[in-house]
C-alpha cells in the first residue's frame, strides 16, 4: 500500500475520533463495514458490464467507490442510493407491521432498470451495470450472497 | 403489455397486480392467499408507485447532471426483500407517452419468491411489446 494511502487512512480514523460529535457513530462498525464492502466493490468491478461500484455509510456522508465515475458523481450516487435504501427500509417496516412475515422484510436492496444501465443496490453497496454486457441475475445473486451478513442495525 | 396471467407464469410468482400511477390497486392475481392478500398488495402498490416516481426523478436528475444517458426512463423498479422480491414496470406507460397518448395504462407488478426469481425473465415479460391491433 502506498504511504500516502496509509497516512490518509490514519488521518481519517483519527479525525473521526477527534471531531465526530456523536460518540454512537464512532463505536458502530462503520470502518469494518467499509473494509468488507471495498472487497466486494473490487469483486463487482471485475465482473462483466460493471462500470462502477461503491459503498456508502448508512449514516453520515462517507462513501467510497471504484470505476468510471468522478468523485462528485459518486458522491451524488451514494446520496441517492442511501435515500432510496432508507425509504425502502421504512416501507418494509410499514408493510411488516401491516402484515407480519410478509417476506419483504427486512429489505435486502433494490434495483432500477433503465434502457441501457441498471443500478443494483444491496445493503450499503451500489453497482452500475451495462445491460448489454452484464448479467442482472448474476449481479443480484452475487451481491445478495456477499452482503447477506451485513448488519442493518445502523439503518 | 404483459397480462397478469403471463406474469403469474414466471418462476416463483406469488402474485401479480396492476395499479394506477397514484398507487391504487386495480386488479390482481394471488397464488397464495394465506401469504398475500388484497390489502397487502394495495399497500405494496402504493409503495411501488412512490418508488417508481422517486427513481424516475433521480434518473432524470442524474442524466442532467452527469450527461450520462441510458438511465431514463426507468423501465422497472425491483425491491428485493428477505424472501420475496417485487418487480414493477412502467415501460408501457412510456410507450404510450412516446405515441402522444394522454391516457396511460396502469403499472404492472409481480411478487416473486427470491429462491426461484429470474429478474431478467420478469423484465423481458414486462417489456414485451403490445401486439399490433
Amino acid at each position: 500500500m502506498h504511504l500516502l494511502e496509509i497516512l490518509t487512512m490514519f488521518y481519517e480514523k483519527c479525525a473521526r475520533f477527534v471531531t465526530h460529535p456523536n460518540p454512537a457513530l464512532i463505536i458502530k462498525p462503520v470502518t469494518t463495514r467499509g473494509l468488507t464492502g471495498m472487497s466486494i466493490v473490487t469483486d463487482l468491478l471485475a465482473k462483466p458490464g460493471v462500470i462502477a461500484a461503491g459503498e456508502y455509510a448508512y449514516r453520515g456522508d462517507r462513501f467510497s467507490y471504484r470505476g468510471a465515475l468522478s468523485e462528485e458523481h459518486a458522491r451524488m450516487a451514494s446520496i441517492m442510493c442511501r435515500a432510496t435504501t432508507m425509504g425502502a427500509n421504512m416501507e418494509g417496516r410499514m408493510l411488516e407491521v401491516f402484515q407480519p412475515r410478509s417476506g419483504l422484510f427486512p429489505p435486502r436492496g433494490w434495483v432500477v432498470h433503465g434502457p441501457e444501465y441498471t443500478v443494483c443496490v444491496m445493503a450499503n453497496v451500489f453497482c452500475m451495470l451495462d445491460n448489454a454486457k452484464g448479467s442482472i441475475n448474476g449481479t443480484i445473486d452475487f451481491m445478495t450472497q456477499a452482503l447477506a451478513k451485513v448488519s442493518s442495525d445502523l439503518i | 403489455m404483459a397480462t397478469l396471467d403471463e406474469l403469474m407464469e414466471l418462476p416463483g410468482a406469488m402474485a401479480a397486480f396492476e395499479f394506477r400511477g397514484s398507487g391504487e390497486l386495480l386488479e390482481q392475481r394471488i397464488a397464495y392467499p394465506e401469504r398475500i392478500n388484497e390489502s397487502t398488495l394495495d399497500l405494496l402498490a402504493h409503495m411501488c408507485a412512490a418508488n417508481m416516481s422517486i427513481a424516475t426523478m433521480q434518473a432524470r436528475g442524474w442524466e442532467k447532471v452527469t450527461h450520462m444517458k441510458g438511465f431514463y426512463p426507468i423501465q422497472e423498479f425491483t425491491l428485493v426483500g428477505f424472501d420475496w422480491s417485487v418487480v414493477v414496470s412502467g415501460l408501457d406507460r412510456e410507450r404510450f407517452k412516446d405515441r402522444g397518448k394522454a391516457s396511460l395504462p396502469p403499472f404492472t407488478g409481480v411478487v416473486l419468491a427470491n429462491e426461484k426469481a429470474d429478474y431478467e425473465a420478469a423484465f423481458f415479460t414486462m417489456e414485451k411489446p403490445e401486439p399490433a391491433p
